[in-house]
């Protein structure tokens, strides 16, 4: 279990890129919940979420003698999570979609995945809003970075963090039914 | 309170971005940039209405975007399993690239000490004061007994310079001629047959003869007085080096012998 294994992330990093294949196991086995999280968020279809999901796994063991410890390692792997799922958004944007697909606020059902109250709603909402909105939501609302932080994963200044935080949140609440009149915020673009 | 105190209600998205990051402890940064400090913001909330019904909605929305979705962990364990099969064969490649380059360096390594190691005893037998060479491409061995002072020049050479006048012209001659001979002998010696003859000059030889140059002469040169060429002569007579200078049409510009 990842849990039996005292060391930081970042020493099972070092230890990873040696060639130890345990700590590899032991870290993903760690970050792959909130990695696939993250993904869900980002992309807001489970099937889409599992290949993004696959991608960033296999780029964080691939890559992780390219971790300096400038960061804490977790966010360097979100950082690559981040870009996988937004790859794999931008694939899809390019993918034709099935009439039957269309966005109707509602996505398809997810064997893999167990319901949690409000799931459908969450996906829904945040898909009116573009991925590099719900990728600053879920970096803040999943993961816990500072604004600083997601500003630096993102490659956008904290005023557009804060700003597509606050988009999200909103899409979410105005969604919910917590209001009556529906958002007429922009949705064209990120800032 | 009246009207004109009364702050500015926000717009919906001012509130919602100042609400939203008043939730994450930002709402000093979000104030700033929107032109205002804590206390204005604040105030500037509190005037709009419906801001605290608002601020419990997106509190709600933070709270359910903090809500993760629950996956089978065998699927999971699959996507861990490829990952961890992908970073060993990474780990292997990049195993192996630096072997080939650790090979590399070793061999290059390898290769450097061997020339250097060559260059080290080329070095050493060219620079034992026993060893002598043949050969004609080796290059000579700087070393003090063999430095030998550079020669001076020889008479044709003073002979063929450029002068300021046809005196020092044969004093640079009458000079080099005793010098030559005194290297050569220890004393001084006339050097039969130091000058080659040239065919200009050739046609001079009866005015150099008619003033007086007999035998072989030990200089023979062209060289430029006041930037005119001139043809120079100098002969070792018994006790005397006679120099003579002739203008390019062989007429006499000066004739001098210096006893030695």
């Amino acid at each position: 279990m990842a849990g039996d294994d005292a060391r930081s992330d970042e020493r099972l990093a070092g230890d990873a890129a040696n060639g130890d294949e345990e700590a590899l196991d032991v870290l993903l086995r760690r970050l792959t919940p909130l990695v696939h999280a993250v993904c869900r968020r980002i992309l807001g279809q489970p099937d889409d979420a599992l290949d993004a999901t696959q991608e960033a796994l296999i780029a964080i063991a691939r890559k992780i003698d390219r971790f300096d410890g400038r960061s804490r390692f977790s966010t360097w792997a979100y950082r690559v999570a981040t870009n996988a799922a937004l790859d794999e958004a931008r694939r899809r944007k390019r993918r034709p979609v099935a009439l039957e697909t269309l966005p109707d606020g509602a996505p398809e059902p997810d064997a893999t995945v167990a319901a949690v109250p409000d799931r459908v709603d969450i996906d829904a909402a945040l898909a009116a809003i573009p991925p590099e909105y719900r990728a600053a939501v879920a970096l803040r609302d999943l993961i816990g970075m500072d604004y600083a932080e997601i500003a630096d994963v993102l490659g956008v200044p904290t005023g557009t963090v804060r700003s597509r935080i606050a988009r999200g949140r909103a899409a979410l609440a105005d969604r919910l039914g917590n209001r009556s009149a529906p958002s007429e915020r922009p949705t064209s673009g990120p800032r | 309170m009246n009207d004109a105190s009364r702050p500015e209600p926000l717009s919906d998205d001012e509130r919602d971005e100042l609400l939203s990051a008043d939730l994450d402890g930002e709402l000093a940064a979000a104030a700033a940039d929107f032109g205002l400090d804590l206390e204005a913001a604040r105030r500037r909330i509190a005037a709009t209405p419906g801001a605290d019904a608002r601020r419990r909605e997106l509190a709600a929305a933070q709270a359910l975007g903090a809500q993760t979705n629950r996956v089978d962990e065998p699927v999971l364990a699959r996507l861990r399993a490829k990952a961890v099969q992908a970073g060993n064969e990474a780990h292997a490649v990049r195993a192996r690239t630096r072997r080939r380059r650790v090979a590399r360096g070793a061999a290059i390594a390898a290769a450097a000490a061997v020339l250097l190691s060559v260059a080290i005893v080329a070095a050493l037998v060219r620079s034992n004061p026993r060893h002598t060479t043949s050969s004609s491409a080796a290059a000579p061995v700087s070393t003090p007994s063999s430095q030998a002072i550079a020669p001076a020049p020889s008479p044709n050479d003073a002979a063929s310079g450029s002068y300021a006048d046809v005196q020092s012209l044969m004093t640079a001659v009458s000079d080099s001629v005793r010098r030559d001979s005194l290297a050569a002998n220890g004393t001084y010696q006339p050097t039969a047959g130091a000058a080659s003859r040239s065919a200009a000059r050739g046609r001079c030889a009866p005015e150099f003869d008619r003033l007086g140059g007999t035998g072989e002469p030990v200089v023979d040169s062209n060289a430029l007085v006041e930037g005119r060429p001139v043809y120079v002569r100098a002969y070792v007579q018994a006790h005397a080096t006679l120099v003579i200078v002739l203008s390019r049409d062989c007429r006499l510009l000066a004739r001098r012998a210096d006893t030695h």
